[in-house]
């Protein structure tokens, strides 16, 4: 990644009737990269994707392609292609003529276009439905369409507004892997939307964190899962629990949290910590372990409230002392664990408790 | 009970009925006299068609009829890209100014006919513009907009912003994009807005009857006036015909509508 990133975002802002929806946001993107922008609806994902695209123009700031400012190039004059959230196939084109538009307006040769469509249908497994109105398709068959029909101008950055939004959960499983094999195979990079955190850890080679028109974190999907920077992060991606403390004391990389309920142990910050420091503690509920007897390290005493059966996982309400409840996630069966109603002591491994420090 | 019941139930209908039957009794009776053998009067006399090819035949009669359909199929033209091209500008202005512009757009449509007449009259006077055809088309014209551009406007309105988005995305410059994507989506609006333009200038009496010269008196003008001299048997078949050309141009102008709002 030594070279010049291929995007470069540059403290854009854009407000609308003097909502602020993106306040200063920069992001190097590098060629062949999916990355993707994670945020709950109205945080400033799509309007990112629009500055991009040069369907809206931001406040100020700028927006740099190849390192060349393309802040106020129209969208036609830049080489960056966008799947629309409702695909806005051209209603009146076949699929053939939906895929070709572009091609057409550069002015390529019929024969080369011809050419270049096929070669798309097959890659998006169309092929045989090119004389198709897109009225006639599935919804699964409109996103490959709408895909193939950016992707034949080989733009040099791909944007897609929530392209599984609209199809079901197996679908969408489905073409998740369809679309990051494509992305692999076509070399294009990528910037991608959703809410779905699913989706993002899934697909991406990086993930951005947005969240009321900034960037929480940007990172790996591991290091995203692992090391959240900050509460809406935490909060946002997984399942876990966050739990208010002050630091007690530091033993090498571990350091000690006094919480309302007990002390527990978790992973300093790597910016450093100091005692007395106010802190938030992440804990993935899949990592959460509690028994009867009480485990070497340190002890949150708990009541176990429920078991219940969620997807393939068990999941356990417990109660600590202060009267908060948290999740924890186990695959054993329901006979192995101790029943409703007991006393037991929460641990965790400290590395896989995250500190947040308070900004 | 349950017999007031019924009766009550049926009063709606029956209202219908009756208001339906007050709008078209006088058309009907019109066109059942276009087939009667008995020219003049209410007495009928027998079955004929012998009227239509009478009609046909009135040299003064297919002139004027002539006159109307250029007139229509120039006006509606000339109506059809000013109207579209207003919609457009419109669709693209911002709200409140829309709103007004919109207003000011359909004051042709408001204003009283005789006085439009008149605001012609002396206008086309003023640029020394003598009664005729030309000023005939550029009347009809004008009070042809406010059909077109009102009817394209709502369609620009429920259109999804993303196709034209699409198409920009995809390279296409503005103009490119318009008429590629743009226009061939809100095609049935304009069609249907042309039509039902088509429709209003095929009947237009007033304005007409200001505008059109020696030689170039438009079909319901000419009916107007033989009316006050003497009535010719072929009255009922001409009144026919015209409702019938009206009617076929309204009817396909509401079903290209219904039809266009499906995308």
């Amino acid at each position: 990644m030594n070279e010049a990133p291929l995007l470069s975002l540059e403290h854009l802002t854009k407000s609308f009737d003097g909502n602020e929806v993106i306040r200063d946001i920069s992001l190097d993107v590098h060629r062949g990269e999916f990355i993707t922008l994670l945020g709950p609806s109205g945080c400033g994902k799509t309007t990112t994707l629009r500055i991009i695209a040069g369907l809206t123009a931001p406040d100020s700031g700028r927006v740099l392609l190849s390192g060349r400012d393309v802040t106020d190039l129209v969208p036609n004059k830049r080489n960056v292609n966008t799947v629309f959230q409702n695909y806005a196939l051209f209603p009146h084109m076949n699929v053939e003529r939906n895929i070709g538009y572009g091609l057409r307006v550069r002015g390529e040769n019929r024969s080369e276009i011809q050419k270049k469509v096929n070669h798309m249908l097959e890659l998006v497994q169309l092929s045989g439905y090119g004389q198709r109105m897109p009225s006639q398709l599935s919804g699964g068959q409109r996103q490959r369409v709408a895909i193939a029909r950016a992707v034949v101008v080989e733009p040099d950055v791909l944007l897609l507004d929530e392209p599984l939004g609209a199809l079901d959960l197996q679908l969408r499983q489905q073409m998740q892997l369809e679309l990051k094999h494509l992305q692999q195979q076509l070399g294009i990079t990528f910037i991608y939307i959703t809410h779905d955190q699913e989706e993002a850890l899934n697909m991406s080679d990086r993930i951005a964190i947005m969240y009321e028109g900034q960037f929480e974190q940007i990172g790996t999907p591991a290091e995203i899962y692992e090391y959240p920077r900050t509460r809406f992060a935490a909060q946002f991606i997984g399942q876990g629990s966050l739990f208010e403390g002050e630091i007690q004391s530091i033993q090498g990389d571990t350091c000690q949290v006094k919480l309302p309920s007990g002390t527990i142990q978790a992973t300093c910050p790597p910016m450093g910590a100091t005692i007395g420091e106010r802190v938030a503690a992440s804990i993935h509920s899949e990592r959460i372990r509690y028994d009867i007897a009480p485990q070497q390290g340190f002890n949150l005493p708990a009541k176990v409230l429920s078991h219940r059966f969620s997807g393939s996982m068990l999941r356990t309400e417990l109660q600590l002392n202060a009267g908060e409840t948290i999740t924890a996630l186990g695959m054993e069966a329901v006979s192995e664990l101790p029943p409703v109603g007991s006393d037991v002591y929460i641990h965790w491994l400290p590395r896989h408790c995250t500190l947040i420090k308070d900004s | 009970m349950r017999t007031l019941k019924r009766i009550t139930r049926g009063i709606p209908g029956l209202y219908l009925l009756l208001i339906l039957l007050l709008m078209y009794l006088p058309i009907v009776v019109v066109v059942a006299y276009s087939f009667n053998a008995q020219p003049k009067g209410l007495m009928w006399t027998g079955f004929t068609t012998e009227w239509y090819p009478a009609l046909f035949q009135n040299r003064q009669i297919m002139a004027s009829f002539k006159n109307s359909l250029i007139v229509a199929g120039w006006s509606c033209l000339i109506a059809g890209v000013i109207g579209t091209l207003g919609a457009v500008a419109l669709s693209r202005t911002k709200i409140r100014s829309a709103a007004a512009l919109e207003t000011v757009a359909m004051l042709p449509i408001m204003t009283p006919e005789i006085a439009l007449a008149m605001a012609f009259l002396v206008t086309f006077s003023l640029v020394g513009l003598p009664s005729g055809m030309l000023a005939l088309v550029l009347s009809h014209a004008t009070f042809c907009i406010p059909y077109i551009l009102i009817i394209v406007r709502t369609r620009l309105t429920g259109l999804n912003p993303s196709y034209e988005e699409a198409a920009r995305d995809l390279g296409a410059g503005p103009v490119r994009a318009f008429i590629t994507v743009i226009v061939p989506l809100i095609a049935p609006a304009i069609l249907s807005g042309v039509l039902l333009a088509f429709a209003m200038s095929m009947d237009d009496v007033i304005i007409s009857f200001f505008m059109a010269g020696p030689t170039s008196t438009t079909f319901p003008v000419y009916v107007f006036g033989k009316l006050k001299t003497d009535v010719p048997p072929t009255i009922n078949a001409m009144c026919t015909v015209t409702l019938g050309v009206t009617f076929i141009a309204v009817a396909a102008s509401q079903l290209l509508r219904s039809k266009g709002s499906n995308t």
